[in-house]
């Protein structure tokens, strides 16, 4: 201790003595008791323009003369106040030139003597640098009080930024209560600012958005963790309001006395989802139509890119599409899209917006969807028609001049087809035309049948851009389906070519049967001629019983030959002429169920027979009708094996009488139908072949016709059409 | 006697042939084709042919013209259960033409008025009807 504090006076010494030499200000020490100069530093050489020698040893005086009037004075001062302070000295220089000084000096004691030691400072520096201080302050009042001005401008200028800004804004405390709202949100909420601060997030933000979206957990860890959050794409409805798409945003801030708040901005984004939205459809629309060449589908996935969107698509309530039938000489509905009421309508909008996201993948769907005659607005497509001769109105007009056209009002506008309006129930819609150059192909019509939303001006532009694209489309389906129509009936004529070519097999088969009629002749006469020869023998000579029994075997040999004959030919090419009269046919269908009842009730067939009353008389064989019916009968008893109905009816059907003969039995296999008539044809491993092809052939002679349907395991119907004679 | 061949193809018509024409006192030879009956008739000895027409292989009209090639003279009685055959003029060279039937009378009389015409005794039978 004692060896630290003996060092501690020869440290501090050299430390004083740097900073005594270093000092700004000229210091000098002068002995109280000789008036001499002591010390001094190089300020004080400079200040007073002496050098170290001259100043060594002089007196103060000596020095300074001015002083000696002062000396006692000062002298006294220091004694009392051990300090004096002169605010400005003249101070004589080695030059003779005098600056005026401050000095502050304190008695010391140095070297043991009295003494005291002054500090002089240039006046006029000291004042120049007050002066300077002066004005800096004076400047910075200024810069602060215009500061404060603009920082009071800027505020407003902020305020009336934010209160201008599209941006709904609010800003919340720590308690999530509101502190400032801009108009933007209070506006929008038709409340007023006074109303809606204080309020907490809780009063005004639905539940679904708190909770199951999860704001208020956001807008707690905003809170916690300093983290900004942005969400996008929110859907938020609101009553009276359609739907809206919404990003929200929560950064954190500070408010009154450093205290933690948020600031939530709600920026409505549902123009520019539609905006992306259009594109997006137009090209899906396009797509979709590339991709298919099927009319109906076509049609459908145009008028699902009219009606779908809701919040973000043209979103229309209706969409119908009516397409120019130049052979009617109308222009038609061909299919429309949408509910036909209100509760219809959300069922439709949720499901659809809630299953699909693009339009191509509803259209993978479409094959799911219920069939066109199942979706709604049939009745309003059935009913849609106009001339295409009515060029003065609404839709025609459309088309014809090629300009899409909106409709306020369509019950008091004189451009509707008045009929047109009364069909479409709507005052406010958007016709435009689907053309092609100077091809005009047909018209997409919408409206907000349901919601009332206005169509605005780029719903209008929108639907022309997608009726441009869909005309192109639905021509190309047009022209493919014509081409498949005409490669339909090419197909058709040839079928036809062929039915009447087996038509004339058939006729050649049975004009070959005139011919082996005649070559069967020889065969019939032979074994005739050769029994009556050997019969006349026996009767010539009934003794010989020798001779006669060879006669007799020969005769049976013979006859069994005729029989095969008959068999297997003669009934072929029986009937020859037709006996007709006019007759009623119900009770030739009745003989016929009499005869054969006995057969059904084994089988346990039940019958039904239904004849339109007051049918006309016609011209039948009834004989050889008999034996038709008979057949059918026949074989449909026979299909029906183990039990079953038997269902004839007779019918009025155009200029004949339809007599239908029904069974429920096992039908006829689709790749045999055509054969059933034919010749020696036949499935039962009883049967002939015969009796279609004779009844064929007898019914061919009234002029009557046959068809044949048959499903398999539900049954077959014979239907003759008996033409009615002219009265 | 005169000696008559029966050309037919039909086992039971030439059985009824023989049986009726023996009867009728005739001598009987038969064949039971066109080539056959070409055979015989060219070894001679035959004085008329009853001649089917429709017969498999060579038919009725081809064998009339051999037959005829080989004798002019030959009496051939065409029978047949065609009429149509009348009219192709081939059949105009036959005797005669009889159309096929259980009662021979027709077929014999012709057979009685070529054989005359030839001077040739028909053979004095006691008639099937008597009988």
């Amino acid at each position: 201790m004692n060896d630290a504090s003996g060092t501690k006076p020869a440290q501090n010494s050299s430390v004083w003595k740097a900073v005594f030499e270093r000092a700004a200000n000229a210091i000098v020490v002068v002995s109280l008791e000789t008036g001499q100069v002591i010390e001094w530093n190089q300020a004080t050489l400079a200040l007073f323009g002496y050098t170290a020698e001259q100043v060594a040893g002089m007196r103060l005086v000596e020095l300074q003369p001015a002083i000696r009037t002062q000396r006692e004075a000062l002298r006294r001062q220091l004694a009392e106040a051990g300090s004096l302070f002169i605010d400005s000295f003249p101070l004589r220089r080695a030059d003779g030139s005098e600056i005026q000084v401050a000095i502050h000096a304190v008695r010391t004691s140095y070297d043991g003597q009295e003494a005291f030691l002054a500090m002089l400072q240039d006046a006029a520096q000291a004042r120049d640098l007050q002066t300077r201080l002066a004005t800096q302050a004076m400047q910075l009042r200024a810069e602060l009080t215009s500061q404060a001005d603009e920082y009071l401008h800027l505020k407003e200028f902020f305020e009336n930024v934010i209160d201008a800004l599209p941006l709904r804004l609010l800003v919340l405390d720590e308690d999530l209560r509101i502190i400032h709202a801009n108009p933007a949100y209070y506006l929008q909420r038709g409340v007023t600012r006074e109303q809606i601060i204080g309020q907490s997030v809780r009063d005004v933000f639905p539940k679904e958005l708190l909770d199951e979206a999860g704001l208020e957990r956001a807008l707690q860890g905003t809170l916690t963790t300093g983290e900004r959050v942005w969400w996008s794409g929110f859907r938020e409805q609101s009553v009276g309001h359609p739907e809206r798409i919404i990003n929200i945003r929560i950064d954190p801030c500070r408010g009154l006395e450093g205290r933690a708040c948020l600031l939530i901005s709600i920026e409505d984004v549902s123009e520019r989802y539609r905006q992306i939205y259009e594109r997006t459809l137009l090209q899906e629309v396009s797509q979709a139509m590339l991709s298919t060449l099927d009319l109906p589908r076509l049609l459908h996935a145009i008028l699902t890119g009219m009606t779908a969107g809701g919040a973000v698509g043209l979103g229309f309530n209706r969409a119908i599409l009516m397409l120019v039938d130049n052979a009617a000489g109308v222009l038609k509905a061909e299919m429309a899209v949408g509910p036909e009421d209100v509760h219809q309508a959300h069922t439709i909008w949720s499901e659809v917006t809630g299953r699909y996201r693009t339009l191509q993948d509803f259209l993978q769907d479409y094959d799911r969807l219920p069939p066109p005659q199942d979706r709604p607005l049939a009745d309003l497509v059935e009913r849609l028609v106009v001339p295409l001769s009515d060029v003065e109105h609404l839709p025609m007009s459309a088309l014809v001049s090629g300009n899409t056209v909106y409709v306020p009002d369509a019950r008091n506008d004189a451009r509707v087809n008045s009929e047109f309006a009364t069909v479409m129930d709507s005052d406010e819609f958007v016709v435009a035309p689907l053309r092609v150059g100077e091809t005009q192909i047909g018209v997409a019509i919408a409206d907000n049948f349901i919601t009332h939303k206005m169509i605005k001006g780029s719903d209008t532009h929108l639907l022309t851009s997608l009726a441009n694209q869909a005309a192109l489309a639905v021509e190309r389906a047009q022209l493919f389906r014509e081409a498949q129509e005409r490669a339909e009936e090419l197909a058709r004529a040839y079928e036809e070519l062929k039915a009447a070519e087996q038509d004339r097999l058939r006729n050649e088969r049975l004009a070959t049967v005139g011919t082996v009629t005649a070559a069967v002749t020889h065969e019939i006469r032979n074994p005739l001629s050769t029994i009556g020869g050997f019969a006349r023998a026996i009767l010539r000579d009934p003794h010989d019983t020798e001779r006669n029994r060879r006669s007799a075997k020969i005769i049976v040999e013979e006859a069994d030959r005729l029989e095969e004959l008959l068999r297997t030919v003669l009934d072929f090419s029986r009937p020859e002429g037709v006996n007709v009269q006019r007759t009623r046919i119900e009770p030739i269908v009745e003989s016929v169920l009499e005869l054969t009842a006995e057969q059904r009730e084994r089988a346990g067939i039940d019958l039904s027979w239904e004849a339109e009353p007051d049918l006309p008389e016609l011209d039948l064989d009834a004989n050889q009708i008999r034996q038709v019916l008979l057949n059918l009968v026949k074989n449909a008893d026979e299909a029906m094996p183990n039990g079953g109905l038997l269902a004839l009816t007779a019918r009025l059907a155009g200029n004949a009488v339809a007599l239908a003969v029904s069974d429920t039995g096992s039908g006829i296999p689709q790749g045999d139908l055509s054969f059933v008539f034919d010749t020696f044809f036949t499935t039962k491993p009883t049967g002939t072949g015969l009796g279609l092809a004779l009844a064929r052939k007898i019914l061919d002679a009234h002029g009557a016709r046959i068809e044949v349907s048959s499903l398999p395991s539900q049954g077959t119907t014979f239907t003759v059409y008996f033409p009615i004679p002219p009265a | 006697m005169p000696t008559i061949l029966v050309v037919d193809d039909d086992e039971n018509q030439r059985l009824l042939y023989r049986q009726e024409l023996e009867l009728a006192g005739y001598t009987v030879e038969t064949a039971a084709n066109g080539p056959q009956a070409i055979d015989r008739v060219s070894r001679g000895g035959i004085d008329l042919v009853v001649l089917d027409i429709a017969m498999p292989g060579m038919d009725g009209i081809e064998v009339l013209g051999r037959v005829l090639d080989i004798d002019r003279q030959l009496p051939v009685i065409l029978n047949t259960a065609y009429s149509s055959y009348k009219e192709d003029f081939m059949t105009w060279a036959a005797e005669s033409y009889v159309t096929k039937s259980g009662d021979l009378s027709e077929l014999l009389n012709k057979i009685r008025e070529a054989l005359a015409k030839r001077g040739l005794e028909a053979p004095e039978e006691e008639s099937p009807a008597q009988e």
